[in-house]
């Protein structure tokens, strides 16, 4: 998974998470974390947190088990709690996310868990957008009252959930019992990748650690996550190594090898087939965007470029970035 | 000047127009509302647009500190500053060009002039009215500190150039400031030092590119240097800015002062400096009061703020509304001048292009391929808007067929540790071919001090040795502020010479080095083989706080041709992966008058199996005999692109000026009359094609002394004649037998005429007589 780390995020007091980057998966004191970012790409992963996405522009493909659904500026997404979900984009998007802590709901009445979209122009997703506008009204307002934000977290939720009890959930069935062991191994393995993918992994090792046949295994791997394990296998390391390129102190040939290439040639072939982009002209467009030129930790973590959350409010009052 | 200008001046006090005359802040110039003045401003530099908002845009909160955090820059600066603040804190991104030095080398005008254009829609997208260059001075010394930032050893080379550069610039709408008004040719002790220089070099060397760029492409503004003269500060010395400049090239724009390079603001207004930069309250209130006194008549300072608003005028006629900047564009306009300026120098085997069928595993070496040094230090270092990594480029280049290894091969601080060494030459035994990248410290060029020597990094030439002792394939790429010695040249096959050719360095050295471009620039300076044979090596940096440039007009190439000597690599030089066939050459005009420029046609091919593209050189030999001449000047070059087996004419002018030669006791130019040759070829010591022309010269008649010899006076027909009739009036003779008489007797009368005539041949003549007789009509 790509790490969704955010060491600086501004927690204020009111129990709201605000940030200028991507996913914070830890809610202290906050119950709601709500970011904009520019997406590059996002690989599959899961969490407690339901989740619920605005696109605000571009195209966004979003893979839930293995369902892909494509979604344009105005579309909304309901993710529910521990579902694997993997972002892509063909030509740039930018998203505004909204994660609800699981302290928000009651062991007896959670979200429902499954996946639900929203076109634009439905009236299901002209109230969603509403409400995640008020939201957004809402938290760029100065001296607003904590119960005033808990009201607006509570009428969103509300909201979402009658219409998710309208709305088909897709894939819902997906998430029954019956797969769960299946779905714990193959969460294993990916758990595996994500810590171990700088080693010389290979698709074979994975297979044997399931105690799985490799095709059994393979089959299993895509049936959960949406892609077949060499595949995943190598986007981990292209996402692993999309940071350090941005980073200006490493040179591209260590690169490779640390985040598992067996040298640099296989990392040359794995971006241009997942990214479209060589290397060079990864790091090159990212040198050429000064917001992303300092070697900042915050920055350079996440191949996802954060936005501010005023500009996210403008492109839904107007449609648009521009003023 | 216009009407506007001349009513605007008469609304003017006399505090409002010595206002006009000084900067305001760092960077910009009066503002002066009720007289509907503008600010007019100013940034560096040469190639690449130095943008600071902290000191351009909030007025007012400005310092010395600010002013030297400019000037000490470092091309590569470590700063306590953390993260963004660090990178942007002091100007904002903007295009890196090739530097001068780099530039030069494509020998390119339409090149360089697109360049300026580039810089200009950078400028204008910033605000920016006038951009502080091009800096032109002569690289006299390959340690002159700011050598990186010029172009050439050469004169017509230099002037060619910048008027190139300056009509780019200026047709956009940007002024240009032609700098540094002169003389000023190293760093050391810059604003102490006084360059002594004698009339011909002055006027032939130092001087000549700055007319040339005048006379072709008229800049807005001249800068004046921070050094003395012969004598004279600059900024203060009239008989350059106001009796060459103005009254002998008729110069119409304004001079400004460099940076605090006024020392005495009224002396520096009298001797024709108009503008004095930046806001120096002491100027402005030691200008009020030298008016007030009279020692500063008003019509001077009238004179110099007709300038001001003429320029003023300009700037705004040509002022567009900021667009934005196509900056991928202007990326790989940097990429293209950058492959169109980097020097083949060597090329032992044909090592050059690589071929990854034939050499698939590929060592890179060097710390500059993944950091490399693109630009010097001072007051021309841009923040990059993009950079291409030679180390990323030769990847992407190079394609999955090959297999790339890398390691800096130096140690922390660039200190050559045992550790590194040992893995650099692992990594290039194991390879086909070994990529070396090289460059000088950074940091040691830049102002106010120049370069201690001429070498490499230490630990670079170490990472060379300990690499050619293990794989016989080794391609060198050198990065460096200007010429280097290369005691190391025999460790390598090839050699590519890049200077700091700006942002897009590693994609021009990747696409040379593989062969998606073919080499074409040429070398803009001699490379030297030691310190101590560089021309102005005896008397460098002077002393006593004089500089004697006593090597007079043999600067570079003409020193080493004049003493016969073998440099490492001659002016002109660079080859390429085709080769050029020189065919023919046909002078136009087999005699030529005075003030007719010449015309000389050559005939080139391209009989190689490449596209390539060849700079074709031409050099004329003076007669020498009335003045003292090198072997060769170049007087005319052309760059020529040529298919693989192609065969094209062209044309190559030698203007009329061009045959001129200051003659010190004339304090004026002439043109020698008598055989001059011409020599055309791949570099200044390859010259295939050689003709002649008979030229008419000038007329100019020497100042004849009572002491002269005979022979002198003969060659003076009316003098001649005069002393003739006076000889004859008092020896009786007839004036035919005298005259053949003194012709004959000529040759063997080693005295002086007048102790000839009395005491050798008795002949009863006064002093006075004879000196009438003698002098000019």
């Amino acid at each position: 998974m790509q790490p969704f780390r955010l060491d600086s995020a501004q927690l204020d007091n009111q129990g709201i998470a605000t940030a200028g980057t991507c996913e914070l998966i830890s809610y202290d004191s906050a119950q709601l974390n709500m970011f904009a970012a520019e997406l590059s790409y996002c690989q599959p992963h899961w969490h407690e947190a339901p989740e619920l996405i605005y696109v605000l522009s571009g195209d966004l493909s979003l893979t839930v088990h293995q369902q892909e659904v494509k979604l344009a500026a105005g579309d909304l997404a309901f993710i529910g709690a521990d579902l694997i979900h993997a972002l892509e984009t063909q030509t740039g998007c930018t998203l505004l996310t909204l994660q609800f802590s699981p302290v928000l709901f009651h062991d007896t009445h959670p979200l429902p868990a499954g996946f639900a979209f929203f076109t634009a122009g439905q009236v299901a997703a002209g109230q969603l957008t509403a409400q995640c506008l008020s939201m957004l009204e809402l938290v760029l307002q100065e001296g607003v009252s904590f119960f005033a934000l808990q009201a607006q977290i509570y009428a969103l939720l509300a909201c979402l959930e009658v219409l998710l009890v309208r709305q088909p959930l897709i894939s819902a069935m997906t998430v029954g019992a019956a797969d769960s062991r299946e779905e714990m191994v193959i969460r294993q393995s990916i758990a595996r990748i994500n810590e171990t993918f700088a080693e010389p992994l290979t698709v074979a090792d994975l297979a044997e650690q399931a105690h799985v046949s490799y095709s059994h295994f393979s089959r299993l791997f895509k049936k959960v996550s949406g892609y077949s394990p060499s595949d995943y296998l190598t986007m981990v390391r292209v996402n692993q190594a999309k940071p350090l390129l941005k980073s200006m102190q490493i040179p591209i040939t260590d690169i490779a090898g640390k985040v598992g290439f067996a040298e640099h040639r296989a990392m040359l072939a794995a971006f241009k087939k997942y990214c479209g982009v060589t290397p060079t002209e990864y790091r090159k467009q990212y040198y050429a965007d000064f917001d992303w030129r300092a070697d900042d930790e915050r920055v350079t973590a996440t191949p996802n470029k954060p936005l501010a959350l005023s500009l996210a409010r403008q492109i839904m009052r107007t449609g648009s970035a521009k003023p | 000047m216009n009407r506007t200008a001349k009513q605007c001046l008469s609304d003017m006090t006399v505090s409002d127009k010595v206002t006009l005359l000084t900067g305001n802040g760092l960077w910009k110039t009066a503002q002066l509302p009720e007289l509907g003045i503008g600010p007019l401003t100013m940034t560096d530099g040469t190639y690449g647009v130095r943008y600071s908002p902290e000191q351009i845009d909030h007025e007012g909160n400005w310092s010395i500190t600010d002013f030297l955090g400019v000037v000490n820059q470092s091309a590569d600066e470590p700063s306590d500053k953390k993260g963004s603040e660090a990178l942007f804190g002091h100007t904002l991104p903007a295009t890196c060009f090739p530097n001068g030095s780099a530039l030069a080398c494509s020998w390119d005008n339409a090149l360089v002039a697109q360049m300026g254009q580039a810089l200009a829609r950078e400028c204008q997208a910033l605000g920016v009215d006038i951009l502080l260059g091009p800096g032109i001075n002569i690289r006299r010394t390959p340690l002159s500190g700011r050598g990186y930032e010029y172009y050439s050893e050469d004169p017509l080379l230099t002037g060619e150039l910048a008027a190139s550069l300056i009509k780019g610039l200026q047709g956009e709408g940007v002024g240009a400031s032609l700098k540094h008004f002169a003389c000023n040719n190293s760093e050391y002790r810059r604003t102490e030092m006084d360059s002594i220089v004698d009339e011909r070099a002055l006027h032939e060397i130092y001087l000549s590119g700055f007319k040339r760029a005048i006379d072709k492409a008229d800049p807005w503004t001249v800068m004046s240097s921070y050094n003395r003269l012969n004598g004279q500060q600059t900024s203060q010395h009239r008989g350059l800015l106001h009796d060459i400049l103005r009254q002998q090239w008729g110069y119409q724009g304004l001079v400004m002062s460099d940076w605090y390079g006024v020392k005495d603001r009224p002396a520096s207004l009298l001797a024709g400096n108009d503008l004095a930069m930046p806001e120096v309250a002491r100027d402005k209130a030691e200008l009020l009061a030298a008016i007030d006194n009279g020692t500063v008549d008003e019509t001077v300072l009238d004179t110099a703020c007709l300038r001001m608003l003429a320029l003023i005028d300009r700037i705004n006629a040509g002022r567009k509304t900021p667009q934005p900047v196509d900056m991928p564009g202007h990326h790989q306009l940097a990429q293209h001048i950058a492959e169109e300026s980097i020097v083949l120098l060597k090329n032992s085997d044909g090592l050059l292009p690589l071929d990854t069928r034939n050499t698939p595993r590929i060592a890179v070496l060097g710390p500059a391929a993944h950091a490399p040094v693109i630009q010097g230090s001072g007051c021309a270092t841009t923040v990059p808007s993009m950079l291409d990594r030679p180390l990323d480029e030769i990847i992407d280049v190079a394609g999955e067929q090959a297999e790339v290894t890398y390691s800096a091969g130096v140690g922390d601080g660039e200190t050559s540790a045992e550790e590194a060494l040992l893995l650099a030459s692992s990594q290039a035994e194991a390879a086909d071919v070994a990529i070396v990248f090289i460059s000088t410290a950074v940091g040691e060029d830049g102002e106010n001090g120049d370069r201690q020597h001429l070498d490499v990094v230490a630990s670079h030439a170490a990472l060379l040795s300990a690499v050619a002792a293990v794989q016989p394939n080794v391609v060198v790429v050198l990065m460096n502020s200007d010429a280097v010695v290369m005691p190391w040249l025999g460790q390598c096959k090839a050699l590519l010479e890049t200077f700091f050719a700006g942002q897009g360095v590693g994609r021009a050295v990747a696409n040379l080095l593989f062969g998606l471009k073919n080499p074409c620039g040429k070398l803009t300076v001699t490379v030297p083989n030691s310190l101590e044979e560089t021309p102005a090596y005896l008397h460098y940096p002077g002393e006593a706080l004089k500089h004697y440039y006593s090597e007079g007009i043999y600067v570079g190439y003409r020193y080493y041709d004049k003493r016969k000597m073998t440099p490492c690599f001659p002016f002109g030089h660079g080859l390429s992966y085709t080769t050029f066939e020189y065919r023919s050459i046909e002078v136009v005009n087999k005699t030529l008058g005075t003030g007719e420029s010449l015309q000389v046609d050559v005939t080139v091919a391209n009989t190689g199996a490449r596209f390539g593209k060849e700079i074709i050189q031409l050099y004329l030999s003076f007669p020498g005999i009335e003045l003292a001449q090198p072997p060769l000047g170049l007087k005319a070059y052309a760059k020529v692109a040529l298919e693989p087996g192609e065969t094209k004419m062209v044309s190559l002018t030698i203007e009329a000026d061009d045959f001129r030669a200051w003659h010190p006791a004339l304090k004026d130019w002439i043109v020698e009359p008598g055989k001059y040759g011409i020599s055309v070829g791949p570099s200044s010591r390859e010259l295939p094609l050689s003709a002649t022309v008979q030229v008419a010269g000038s007329n100019y008649r020497l100042p004849l002394r009572e002491d002269s010899s005979l022979v002198q006076v003969v060659k003076d027909e009316q003098a001649f004649s005069r002393v003739v009739a006076l000889v004859a009036s008092r020896s009786g003779l007839e004036a035919s037998v005298i005259r053949e008489r003194l012709i004959t007797i000529a040759p063997e009368l080693f005295c002086g005429l007048f102790i000839a005539l009395t005491e050798f041949l008795n002949v009863p003549v006064s002093r006075k007589e004879l000196l009438e007789a003698l002098r000019a009509d």
